[in-house]
């Protein structure tokens, strides 16, 4: 039987305004996330992962972040028609974030057994009182694999990899339905990132969440996810499960390039694939496919026509290269829902 | 990007630096308000001779005392004073006096403390904690306390006020010179002018002045528009300026007596102040921005 | 920590004698006479010998500066006022609190106006709010406080009658000598809360705050502005200096018998022992300040205070991040 929908993302719109320029960060996607499955959403820097996280958390900045069209359902009610006090229950709650720079992302002049009480006392439904939430944040730093002796001390007392499983116990604090994960090991050495990967992989199982993973990084996809979906200049260009992405014989040509970048371990090689070129700039998105400037594969029909939908089972496809599959005639995008 | 493109913008990067940081600094309208300001009062001073002469301005006139202001006949625009003198007359004549202390008791701090400051930064040492030590006990003292100090011992007027407002901000130049220049020194090219035979004095004048004139640019606008201030504050306590020499200042002082009754007396020299320091502080915000886009807020 | 504090307050110590051999030099300079400018023009010659004699200006320079110094550091004692012939503290006793009632009085007020505007000026960027919060403090960055007193005065003296303005006789009468000496302050500290709090405000725990569900009034007050205390708190300590100077003209305007009459006085007079004694007075006051603010410090922001522990403990080892 299948899980039931926690998220549908629909045909979402995200665009940055200031004074000068309007970046167009995403552009129409949809996706769908199951309860306790960990979606991957993987991407180069500056193809809009990180704000469609905001985004879901309607954390955009508040001066220049815009949602100009789309809808976020979380449990069936629509995130971007909450009130303040809804969002508020909403964030930390049911969904929560963990970020990518756990240098910045504690403050620096709160002990940190308070900062995971906070969240724990801004979510207190079930009524706990001082003490019990003070037990819980014991219990949460060691589930984490901090000693609760270290709850009084302060952000610049911990290391990177320490404070990133600090960042992960008030994620994890009031059990959410949804872990928004940001390229939570980015900014780690590799020996912690693997420990701290290990960690959000046990506790996802231990408290049945499901993760929106956000990532760059292929090999993360292939370790924590069950469904991925590749990003590019604001939108979803192919999308299916962890097994459609690794071993089937379709991708998107860019998909094609980011596997290209990987060194691959029993083959010999003087030096790794690369994709040609620069991300569009997201101030002004070449028409039709946006991909096309970069593509090895480009046609006519790319410079002008932006690609339909290709669909084989599960994994989706967005690529000229493909043509339209039967059954999907509607707007291209909105098929990714599926 | 070629080679040849790489390198050209360097090469006209003197001239351009200057014509950059008045393009972005035109942007701002503020800056370029009290830039306004600042060049009518600069104008006024300059050309003060041609409204009125330097002796009308301190000679008496009892028949013509307490004019209202007024555009008619005289024309007496800013009204007359308690000694008859003619109020705008007296202003034009204030501004010089005011504007040259901001200026000459900056560049004097600048040029001083900056001097100290540079050595101190670049021999270190003995040097470095003779003069911080001695800048440290400066500036334990409050700043117009300091002034008065000196004034207290010289005794008041135009020379020592300048002296003792000189004085009291040493320290601020010392300082910041000596952090922009610590920060120097470290860069490589400091090095490479000494690895080719540059003597101190040289890398101090040729090197490490001119780049460290953009903080002590802003800091002097800023300090300047200070320095009109306490030279006003300490001329209205009758410690700066003395009357009937016209000084924004002392102006006041004496038309506090008559304040109840006519009160343009003390409307008129004090916005005189507040324009003068706000303009000039307006253009030290317009070139910091200018200069430094990412500090704007 | 403790250590520390110690540390820093022997540490005055030295900085006051030095400020003492400063204003003594500065002051010995004089070419003035004293005896002179005391007896007047027309007294004769002998008489102003005799009594510039009497306050030991015939003896060398370095031998008064040692006199002075012994008689400050064995008996505290900073002579007697050249005018009153009475120990300079005498004056100083009755007029000092006043003085620094209307100081610690102004800082207040600065903090009661700068902070929270700054703060509303920040949360709600580019508002007519902050739009308005924004002219006012650069406006008054450029009022001198004398005149911003005689003005004051002059609305609320005189034309609403509505505050008394000279002395400080009743509570009312506090009201327009604090509020001249705390509007352009308060404008400084509105303007460095403004600009910290914009920065605050963008920082990655900010957004944590908000990720984990507080209300945005706690956002700001307890993740953002704690964070910005810090250069909030030194501009309060330096507005503090100055006006602990500034009282010295507001006085004047609103004839307050604080210390900054007979300093101008006593700066007119040439009476240098009393000169001397409020300058030191002052200096002894503002380090005194400096000193608590680093204690604030360590207060507000834990990695000042273990930065604190750590000079306690080996002052000579650099430390390492």
């Amino acid at each position: 039987m299948v899980a039931k929908e926690l998220l549908r993302v629909e045909d979402l719109y995200v665009m940055y305004k200031t004074d000068m320029e309007e970046v167009h960060a995403v552009n129409g996607i949809s996706f769908t996330i199951r309860e306790q499955e960990t979606l991957g959403l993987v991407g180069e820097t500056g193809a809009g992962k990180t704000s469609t996280a905001l985004a879901i958390l309607r954390l955009l900045p508040d001066r220049t972040g815009r949602i100009p069209s789309g809808n976020i359902w979380f449990q069936g009610k629509n995130i971007l028609e909450m009130d303040h006090e809804e969002l508020r229950r909403l964030r930390g709650g049911d969904i929560a974030m963990i970020f990518q720079d756990p240098m910045t992302s504690l403050n620096p002049v709160i002990p940190v057994g308070q900062q995971i009480a906070e969240a724990l006392l801004l979510h207190n439904e079930e009524g706990l009182t001082r003490e019990q939430i003070e037990d819980r944040v014991d219990e949460i730093l060691e589930l984490v694999g901090i000693p609760s002796s270290r709850k009084n001390e302060y952000p610049h007392q911990f290391s990177g990899g320490m404070k990133q499983r600090v960042v992960i116990a008030i994620a994890l604090s009031c059990n959410p339905r949804l872990l928004i994960a940001d390229e939570p090991t980015t900014a780690l050495d590799v020996t912690i990132q693997a420990q701290v990967l290990a960690l959000i992989n046990e506790l996802k199982e231990k408290l049945k969440t499901a993760v929106l993973m956000i990532t760059h990084d292929l090999g993360i996809i292939a370790e924590t996810c069950d469904k991925v979906a590749v990003m590019y200049a604001g939108e979803i260009i192919e999308y299916g499960t962890v097994e459609d992405i690794f071993e089937a014989d379709k991708h998107h040509p860019y998909t094609i390039g980011l596997f290209g970048a990987i060194p691959k371990i029993h083959e010999e090689t003087d030096r790794l694939e690369q994709i040609e070129g620069l991300m569009p700039d997201p101030t002004d998105l070449p028409p039709g496919c946006k991909f096309h400037p970069r593509c090895k594969h480009c046609m006519p029909v790319c410079r002008e026509k932006e690609p339909p939908v290709f669909q084989e089972g599960d994994h989706l496809l967005k690529c000229h290269l493909f043509g339209n599959s039967s059954g999907c005639e509607r707007n291209g995008t909105s098929c990714l829902s599926l | 990007m070629t080679r040849v493109e790489a390198i050209k913008p360097k090469r006209r990067k003197k001239q351009s630096q200057i014509a950059l940081v008045w393009h972005q600094y035109k942007k701002s309208k503020t800056a370029m308000f009290g830039l306004g300001v600042l060049s009518v009062f600069v104008l006024l001073a300059v050309f003060a001779g041609f409204f009125a002469s330097p002796e009308s301005v301190i000679a008496t006139n009892q028949k013509a005392r307490f004019i209202p202001p007024s555009w008619g006949r005289g024309p007496h625009i800013f009204g007359t004073d308690e000694y008859g003198r003619d109020v705008f007359a007296r202003i034009i004549y204030g501004s010089r006096v005011s504007l040259s202390i901001g200026i000459i008791s900056t560049s004097c701090a600048a040029v001083i403390g900056g001097l100290l400051g540079a050595a101190a930064a670049y021999y270190g040492g003995t040097v470095d904690s003779i003069v911080m030590r001695f800048m440290d006990v400066i500036s334990s003292i409050p700043q117009i306390l300091l002034a008065m100090a000196v004034v207290a011992a010289l005794g008041a007027n135009m020379t020592n006020l300048l002296i003792a407002l000189t004085v009291s901000s040493i320290a601020t130049y010392a300082r910041l010179v000596r952090s922009t220049v610590l920060t120097l020194v470290e860069q490589d090219f400091i090095e490479a002018a000494r690895a080719c035979g540059s003597s101190d004095l040289r890398i101090i004048v040729k090197h490490i002045i001119p780049n460290s004139l953009s903080p002590i640019i802003c800091q002097m606008a800023f300090s300047s528009s200070r320095m009109i201030l306490t030279a006003a504050s300490m001329s209205y306590l009758g410690l700066g300026i003395q009357p009937p020499n016209p000084e924004w200042g002392s102006m006041l002082a004496s038309a506090k007596t008559y304040m109840w009754t006519y009160p343009y007396l003390i409307t008129v020299p004090g916005v005189c102040i507040v324009l003068a320091a706000l303009s000039i502080t307006l253009i030290g915000d317009g070139i910091r921005d200018a200069v430094d886009p990412r500090l704007k807020d | 920590m403790h250590r520390y504090i110690l540390k820093r307050l022997l540490l005055v110590v030295p900085t006051m004698l030095s400020v003492i051999i400063l204003v003594f030099t500065i002051m010995a300079v004089t070419p003035g006479d004293p005896g002179r400018m005391i007896l007047g023009s027309s007294a004769p010659q002998s008489a102003v010998d005799a009594l510039n004699r009497e306050f030991g200006l015939h003896e060398p320079f370095l031998t008064r500066l040692g006199k002075y110094l012994w008689n400050v550091l064995t008996r505290f004692d900073f002579g007697e006022s050249w005018r009153t012939r009475q120990s300079v503290f005498k004056e100083i006793k009755v007029r000092f609190p006043i003085t620094l009632r209307l100081s610690v009085l102004a800082i207040m007020g600065q903090v009661l106006i700068g902070i929270p505007l700054g703060i509303i000026a920040a949360v709600k960027q580019y508002s007519t709010t902050d739009f308005f919060a924004t002219v006012f403090a650069m406006m008054m960055g450029a009022v001198p406080g004398f005149w911003l007193g005689l003005m004051l005065m002059l609305l609320f003296g005189v034309k609403l009658a509505l505050l008394p303005t000279a002395g400080l006789s009743t509570a009312a009468h506090y009201v327009l000598p604090v509020l001249t000496m705390a509007l352009p302050g308060g404008s400084g500290l509105l303007k460095i809360t403004r600009s910290t709090m914009l920065d605050c405000i963008r920082q990655d725990y900010v957004r944590t705050a908000r990720a984990k569900g507080a209300a945005e009034k706690a956002v700001i007050l307890h993740h953002a502005l704690r964070n910005a205390l810090l250069p909030i708190v030194t501009v309060v300590g330096i507005n503090f200096a100055f006006s602990l100077g500034g009282s010295v003209v507001i006085e004047n305007v609103f004839s307050i018998p604080g210390i900054g009459a007979i300093l101008v006085d006593s700066i007119k007079k040439k009476d240098v022992p009393q000169v001397m004694a409020i300058v030191i007075i002052f200096s002894v006051t503002y380090c005194l300040v400096m000193v608590l603010l680093d204690i604030v410090y360590a207060l507000l922001d834990p990695r000042v205070k273990a930065q604190y522990a750590e000079a306690g403990k080996r002052k000579a080892k650099v430390k390492t991040a």
